[in-house]
């Protein structure tokens, strides 16, 4: 998981949609299907991203799968700007490659 | 607002500050030509960003809007002659003043640039 893939996820605004509903409380698929016009295929693939960008978690009890989503997975987002300290000494290293790569 | 849809975030820059070995107009081409720019701004895999001018002053001062998934900032580019054949170079990157909006690629502004696949 790296930090574009939780701005990736929550770019979509049904998954974004999904995800505030999950802030309130635990959630099955079938709720939070509810109302928002998108098919049941579609909403696993939703779910999957966002899994996949650690924002939520699933929890199995029997056939009963449910959603919530996980704390820690917001903390790249509100912190972006120290990411971005790691980030733009990269981008200068390439810049510096880059105008040696140029001629005049 | 949701929680998700307003972050605060205080007034908070990044500045980094360096000489480049290299003239004044060849790095002003690496600021202004979009290829050239994009193949430094722009990290290799990131297609969640991307940039646009927004303001030049040829030779000296170069400002791009920066949008990432977590909303837009500003990204300023200052150069000026260092001696003989160097470049002085500030990049500052700047957040937003007062909040920060989770939003998705805007659909209404001018085309953004982005690396090259």
């Amino acid at each position: 998981m790296n930090e574009s893939d939780v701005f990736r996820a929550l770019a979509d605004p049904t998954r974004r949609q999904v995800f505030e509903r999950l802030l309130a409380g635990r959630r099955n698929a079938t709720e939070l299907r509810e109302g928002l016009g998108v098919s049941q295929p579609a909403i696993s693939q939703h779910l999957a991203v966002l899994r996949g960008a650690n924002l939520i978690s699933e929890e199995r009890a029997g056939r009963h799968v449910h959603y919530g989503v996980n704390p820690d997975g917001l903390v790249p987002l509100i912190d972006w700007l120290a990411r971005y300290r790691d980030y733009w000494p990269a981008r200068i290293d390439r810049l510096k490659t880059l105008l040696g790569e140029m001629d005049q | 607002m949701t929680v998700l849809e307003e972050a605060e975030v205080e007034d908070r820059e990044l500045t980094f500050e360096e000489e480049l070995d290299a003239s004044l107009e060849k790095v002003w081409r690496a600021l202004s030509v979009p290829e050239l720019a994009a193949e430094w701004l722009v990290a290799p895999g990131r297609d969640d960003v991307s940039f646009r001018i927004v303001d030049a002053e040829p030779f000296s001062r170069m400002r791009y809007a920066w949008c990432d998934g977590a909303g837009e900032s500003l990204v300023t580019v200052e150069i000026w002659p260092s001696g003989e054949g160097r470049t002085g170079f500030r990049l500052t990157h700047g957040a937003r003043s007062s909040t920060m909006m989770l939003r998705a690629a805007n659909g209404n502004s001018p085309p953004r640039l982005r690396r090259a696949a």
